[in-house]
């Protein structure tokens, strides 16, 4: 019997939400709502039918901000810390009188780490939430794949991945207050000079950003006189990486270049360790908190990189006042740091929205979309955002930073202190 | 390379390949008892993970009894599947399509279910040694690596002489064979079908365990090593327990050696390729088991 | 099965069916056409699984290797032969049921289960293969972007344009399956089916049907996946893994095999439940998973079967017009 009424169940289903395609307004969730509650949001869906049909402007009550990302399967711990700033971000802009006096509103799905997804979900955003605004995943694929809707659409929107790939397209509604990691290739490949190596190993994930930006650094390293002995890579999912480490040492490089993304990056550090190599390894990004959690204190020292910002335990490990104050928000909301720089990049791209609508007076995404090339020394957690280059990047500088017991050093600082020395002596290595 | 790397290469290697070695063995252990396909095994493994860093990390219970403790739940969680869910659908006389349907669904439910409970980011699993390195023949190794393969290999010969040597191991292989004639003997072929099940879970969870150390606890952590279990498994001899480990480690040696020898470009294709040539090529695996064709 | 007879009624209900197929552009919001539209390529990708499944009784686990031959193929013949869009599409599925033939010559011996491994491990060579190509051919993890479909001269830009289009290649899609059904190899398919031994002992080549199964099955589904890319325009090879096989399989059985109209309906609601879950951010793939269980084990004849059974449960008695298989 029960079967006849789950088949009429999910015909009532199909035939309900059919309506609800067509034109209702979907469950949504404001930010007020707490995260994690959101289950009950189904719920939602007939209640608020049939307010938007038609293809009115959506602008009025709410300044709607739409956001795809990545909330469930690997590595969707990017998109959950990024959703989690990105919502007191929202409460924060709130409370100060929102976009010009209007509210934010957020709408948030999950994209699975699917391209297709990503397609439908902006589709979604635009023809049924009729965002104002559109926030893209952590995943540069998904950017890649979704964010020409939103360009072609004239919706205002901002990517969140650091892949150089999809700001290459000519798409002048689409910015990111996030680092390119391709503008990081130079200062990485200064760090290579600075301590005086003239080889390196690399080793980086076959995902698009990673892929990218090893292939960039590559083709500087050869242009800089640095000869690449060895060029290893893995897949994501991955977890084992003894061949290809054993493979990068064997080939005796100066140093070793991991260019690689989640999981992946604390394991491959704690394997080249195991190994054997004790020497400095570069990052293409920051080693965050969460890595170092997994590859373990001892093994993660002797990590350069050059980004604009770092991770930290706690906000009491953080000197940078704005960038703790944002800790401290991000603590008290959601109980404990956020590990990854995720949600800086969510918060970043709020306040870089925020600062264009108060440069604009206006909320509609041509005026944001002007505006925005002329944001110029904006706090950003980074450091200073700068839009006025024209190429729609919020960082056009990137620090230069060595992971030494846990914390994050400037290199410059380290060198000066005799840390370089230090380092020398502690591992026994020549270089 | 030097012989160290060598070395080095063959602990990872023979590490990597009795976790597989450990899943096949579930594979076969579920095929012999109920001539059926699971893809939750990968997802157990997880689950396996999670729970142990619980046991151990969490609630700070002794390592060995956190073993037993994830290995009884999953244990449960493996009869409980069997009778709740296949036997089930078994009695409803459906196409075993629909116990594959069921078992992915399962792996969906296990996988998107620990990440709501333990969340997204990767956890660390803390080490069960002390020491980071031992020096085995000057060779680098670590005790968590060695431990993953002494512990399998423990495992299957337990395995072994409690397939053999005992009474209930008796019936499960009597029940195995032929399942009418063992339930005429009045063998509880339900049970030992369940127990099957829940062997095989505990192994997973065990194989969890035994790598959350190594390679930290996240929510896909089991899904390819899942998938490459079925490669072990085939390479035996698909339904041999001895073949599934040996399977399993033949696979790891492959895998590493070639990545490190040949490239590292096509590591992951390595495992299918395998699956597919001993598929078509000698079908009834290292171990002759006739499982597969016709 | 036996054929039906076209009475006045079936003619009413079909002719106002049409009109509202047709209609529907002018009414729907683009989002909507957007979801029409996977739906029409995914009723042609499930229709080609119900071939081989559904009425030849092989079970596959790799259609999603198909989707991406069907797609990276039509991609590519565009981007490095220069061929106009809708040949590459055609051109790209039947590079994919060669494939699929080739797959299929020495699977036809395994049995079941095994079939499901062969396959799954034949999709994940292909999703390893468009993902790792030498000189990065396929775009690699980095993508493949493409053009909209050209039909001699007209550029198919709108979801409103491809509605139509891929409205009138679910019909040609659908009549072929029909016909080919109802013909000696659709009957041969399900004599394999029901039994194989007795298949064979009836005189019916039981590879050569097998294979036929397969490499039709590989061309609607490598079809399915042209389309797909040149609705979208983007692909990567996140879309081609054993997710994507087991959506097609969900989508026919929700819907119910070995009929015409199981992977019309299944692949309708597998792609509406998808978007009513979207509300529930993280945890629609967690519930997504349990529904998923839960109409495996309460409705294993599918919603066609279930739908029927309802009908002739309301009629009050179980007439035989339903042709519940």
């Amino acid at each position: 019997m029960y079967k006849k009424i789950l088949a009429l169940v999910l015909s009532v289903l199909m035939v309900l939400s059919l309506a609800g395609c067509s034109g209702g307004n979907d469950a949504e969730e404001t930010t007020a709502a707490p995260a994690g509650e959101t289950a009950a949001a189904e719920g939602g869906e007939e209640a608020e039918g049939g307010n938007a049909e038609g293809g009115e402007a959506a602008s009025g009550d709410t300044f709607k901000i739409g956001a795809y990302l990545q909330l469930s399967g690997g590595n969707s711990a990017y998109g959950v810390e990024a959703r989690n700033a990105i919502e007191i971000a929202i409460e924060e802009v709130n409370a100060n009188g929102g976009f010009n006096g209007v509210p934010v509103e957020l709408v948030v799905y999950d994209t699975q780490g699917s391209a297709e997804e990503a397609v439908k979900i902006v589709t979604k955003l635009i023809e049924v939430d009729q965002v104002d605004a559109a926030i893209g995943s952590i995943n540069s694929s998904e950017v890649l794949a979704a964010a020409g809707y939103l360009n072609d659409a004239g919706v205002y929107n901002f990517g969140m991945g650091t892949s150089p790939t999809w700001m290459e397209e000519d798409w002048p509604y689409v910015f990111r207050a996030a680092m390119n990691n391709g503008n990081a290739v130079p200062a990485t490949v200064e760090l290579v000079q600075l301590f005086g190596y003239t080889s390196v190993g690399t080793f980086y994930g076959q995902d698009d950003n990673s892929l990218t930006t090893a292939e960039t650094f590559e083709a500087a390293c050869e242009e800089a006189g640095i000869t690449v002995t060895a060029s290893e890579s893995y897949d994501t999912g991955d977890s084992d990486f003894s061949a290809q480490v054993a493979s990068i040492l064997a080939s005796n490089p100066d140093c070793v270049y991991i260019s690689v993304m989640g999981e992946a990056g604390p394991l491959i550090v704690q394997q080249l360790r195991q190994y054997g190599y004790s020497g400095i390894i570069i990052d293409k990004e920051s080693f965050m908190e969460s890595q170092i959690d997994i590859a373990g204190e001892q093994n993660s020292n002797y990590i350069a990189f050059a980004n604009p910002y770092v991770t930290y335990a706690s906000s009491a490990d953080c000197d940078d006042e704005y960038m703790k104050s944002f800790l401290e928000k991000y603590e008290a909301a959601y109980g404990e740091c956020c590990k990854t720089d995720s949600a800086y990049r969510g918060w970043d791209t709020i306040m870089c929205m925020w600062e264009a609508s108060k440069i604009a007076g206006a909320n509609d995404s041509d005026s944001l979309k002007d505006a925005t090339h002329q944001i110029s020394g904006l706090q950003g957690l980074g450091g200073t955002i700068d839009f006025t280059a024209g190429d729609r990047e919020a960082y056009q500088t990137v620090n230069k930073f060595i992971l030494v017991d846990r914390k994050n050093i400037p290199v410059d600082q380290w060198m000066e202190e005799g840390g370089y020395d230090a380092y020398k002596e502690a591992t026994g290595n020549e270089k | 390379m030097n012989m160290s790397v060598y070395g080095m290469l063959l602990v990872s290697s023979l590490a990597i390949g009795s976790i597989y070695g450990l899943i096949a063995l579930g594979y076969a252990l579920i095929y012999k008892s109920s001539g059926l396909l699971s893809f939750t095994q990968g997802d157990i493994l997880t689950l396996g993970a999670y729970l142990g860093l619980t046991f151990y990390s969490i609630l700070g219970i002794p390592f060995a009894i956190s073993l037993l403790l994830t290995m009884a739940c999953a244990f449960v969680l493996g009869i409980l599947l069997e009778k709740g869910v296949i036997r089930q659908l078994l009695n409803k006389n459906v196409g075993a399509i629909y116990v594959v349907l069921a078992t992915i669904a399962i792996s969906y439910i296990i996988q998107n279910g620990s990440q709501l409970a333990w969340g997204t980011i990767q956890l660390n699993f803390p080490s069960v040694f002390p020491v980071q390195n031992v020096n085995i023949f000057g060779v680098n190794v670590r005790p968590e690596a060695l431990m993953c393969f002494i512990v399998s290999i423990a495992l299957m010969i337990i395995l072994h002489f409690f397939m053999t040597k005992t009474r209930f191991g008796t019936s499960m292989r009597a029940a195995s064979m032929d399942s009418m004639a063992a339930e005429s003997l009045g063998i509880d072929v339900s049970l030992t079908t369940g127990v099957s099940w829940g062997l095989s879970a505990g192994l997973a969870a065990i194989a969890g365990m035994l790598i959350g150390p190594i390679y930290g606890v996240y929510s896909t952590l089991g899904s390819t090593i899942g998938r490459k279990g079925f490669s072990g498994a085939v390479i035996g001899g698909y339904g041999n327990m001895y073949g599934a480990m040996i399977g399993g480690l033949i696979l790891g040696i492959v895998e590493t050696f070639s990545a490190s020898l040949i490239s590292s470009t096509y590591r992951n294709l390595i495992a299918y390729a395998l699956l597919l040539i001993f598929m078509f090529i000698k079908p009834t695996g290292i171990f002759n088991e006739r499982a597969i064709q016709d | 099965m036996k054929s039906k007879t076209l009475d006045s009624k079936k003619l009413i209900a079909l002719i106002v069916g049409a009109v509202v197929l047709l209609a529907l552009p002018l009414v729907l919001p683009n989002y909507a056409l957007l979801i029409l539209s996977f739906w029409e390529l995914y009723i042609i990708a499930v229709s080609g699984l119900d071939l081989v499944f559904g009425y030849c009784g092989q079970i596959s686990l790799g259609h999603a290797a198909f989707y991406a031959i069907g797609a990276y193929g039509s991609g590519m013949l565009h981007e490095y032969c220069g061929i106009p869009v809708f040949f590459t599409m055609i051109i790209a599925a039947f590079i994919s049921a060669a494939i699929g033939a080739l797959i299929a010559y020495p699977s036809s011996k395994l049995v079941f289960h095994f079939l499901s491994l062969a396959s799954q491990a034949f999709g994940e060579i292909v999703y390893l293969l468009i993902s790792h190509s030498p000189g990065k051919i396929t775009g690699n993890y980095q993508g493949f972007f493409s053009d909209y479909i050209n039909l001699f001269g007209y550029e198919l830009d709108s979801y409103t344009s491809f509605y139509y289009f891929g409205l009138v290649c679910v019909i040609v899609f659908l009549v072929i399956k029909t016909f080919m059904v109802k013909s000696k190899t659709g009957r041969a398919f399900t004599a394999i089916r029901e039994n194989t031994h007795a298949a064979d002992g009836m005189g019916i080549n039981v590879r050569k049907y097998k294979v036929i199964a397969f490499s039709v099955s590989a061309f609607y589904t490598a079809y399915a996946g042209a389309m797909y890319l040149h609705l979208t325009k983007f692909i990567n090879p996140d879309t081609f893994m054993l997710k994507q096989s087991v959506m097609f399989l969900t989508m026919l059985l929700f819907g119910g095999s070995g009929c015409l109209l199981g992977p019309v309906m299944g692949s309708f609601v597998v792609l509406l439940v998808n978007e009513v879950l979207r509300a529930l951010q993280d945890y629609q793939m967690f519930v997504y998973g349990i529904l998923l269980l839960v109409v495996v084990v309460a409705m294993p004849g599918g919603l066609y079967g279930e739908i029927m059974r309802l009908v002739n449960f309301i009629k009050g008695k179980a007439t035989q017009k339903a042709e519940v298989k």
